[in-house]
């Protein structure tokens, strides 16, 4: 059977009949979604890997007594926020510092992979996804967290997860649109005017 | 609600036909719509998603699905070879080794002596008590 092909509901059910590998399968579908996600609220890789790591274990352990008709993405996430959280609050750490530490600073040598076929496209690539990234990170906690939720949910998943009107999230959605390009006209304009083109 | 205020969702497809349709024309006129379409463009096809890294996975793998009890590290084939071996062990040493030695501690020497010399023991004894020299 390619579990690849299964629902998240019809995994669950495998797993609860004993199917380790249906646990192996979820875990591969959203590790990179939750890594980013938990990565976008602590900027920090090491604290992400531990706590994608605790997140998934705590998955394993309760998924059990998971309840199939809910949305089992929904219920990950919140999770991984909750886990978050008590980072924060076992940390006494409340607010995310929004200055880029130096790992974040442009370098031709970071950016450029080995063996690449066409070093300099992939280099202006990469540097612009840099530059994006390095503008979400200025945005407040909420709005990052809102951008990364938007890659994996759609705004009415968000607002159930959050318990928010729909039109509160779209209000902060477009504040941050306009914040990002803000940010770009400002520190990469040249990587600003080309969505302009 | 705004109607600009509408666009992420016409972007990303979670519209009504209907409401999509609207939005389409309000696009066409609306010059900040059309500027926020475009850097919405932009930013999702900048966005990375970054996959944990590789050992972090295995390490969810070895705490959960392939976590090893200590009676999974001894193969049930293992145990029933050392049993087999005890018994073995256990038959050869009770059938053919050596009758069992009695430690000298627990043993009491019975000397092959007469009733005779017991008599002689005896009556040597007696003449000790009664006389109260020692021959």
């Amino acid at each position: 059977m390619n579990m690849k092909q299964l629902k998240d509901a019809q995994l669950v059910v495998l797993f609860k009949n004993g199917d380790a590998k249906a646990f192996e399968e979820l875990v591969l579908r959203y590790q990179a979604h939750i890594y980013t996600y938990i990565l976008s609220l602590t900027k920090n890789p090491d604290s992400a890997s531990d706590l994608t790591q605790d997140l998934f274990i705590k998955v394993y352990k309760n998924l059990s007594k998971y309840n199939e008709e809910n949305k089992l993405k929904n219920w990950i996430f919140t999770l991984a926020r909750n886990i978050v959280m008590d980072h924060f609050r076992k940390h006494n750490k409340r607010f995310i510092p929004l200055e880029n530490t130096a790992e974040d600073e442009f370098s031709i040598i970071n950016i450029l992979p080995d063996g690449s076929p066409k070093p300099l496209e992939t280099a202006i690539e990469n540097y612009k996804k840099e530059m994006v990234n390095s503008a979400i990170g200025k945005l407040s906690q909420d709005e990052q967290e809102l951008i990364h939720l938007k890659d994996s949910f759609t705004f009415q998943e968000i607002a159930d997860m959050q318990k928010k009107p729909i039109g509160t999230l779209l209000s902060k959605f477009n504040r941050s649109l306009k914040k990002i390009r803000k940010i770009l006209s400002e520190t990469a304009p040249e990587v600003c005017d080309e969505y302009m083109q | 609600m705004n109607i600009c205020n509408k666009l992420p969702l016409f972007f990303y497809n979670e519209m009504s036909k209907e409401d999509g349709e609207k939005f389409r024309q309000h696009l066409k006129d609306c010059k900040n719509c059309q500027c926020s379409f475009a850097m919405l463009d932009f930013l999702q096809n900048k966005q990375e998603v970054q996959s944990a890294p590789l050992n972090v996975i295995q390490d969810i793998f070895n705490k959960t699905t392939r976590r090893r009890f200590f009676h999974a590290y001894v193969k049930t084939w293992k145990i029933g070879f050392a049993v087999a071996a005890s018994l073995f062990v256990g038959f050869f040493v009770m059938f053919y080794s050596d009758e069992p030695q009695i430690p000298d501690t627990y043993s009491y020497d019975i000397s092959p002596i007469s009733y005779d010399d017991i008599a002689q023991i005896d009556m040597t004894i007696s003449e000790i008590e009664y006389t109260g020299n020692i021959i």
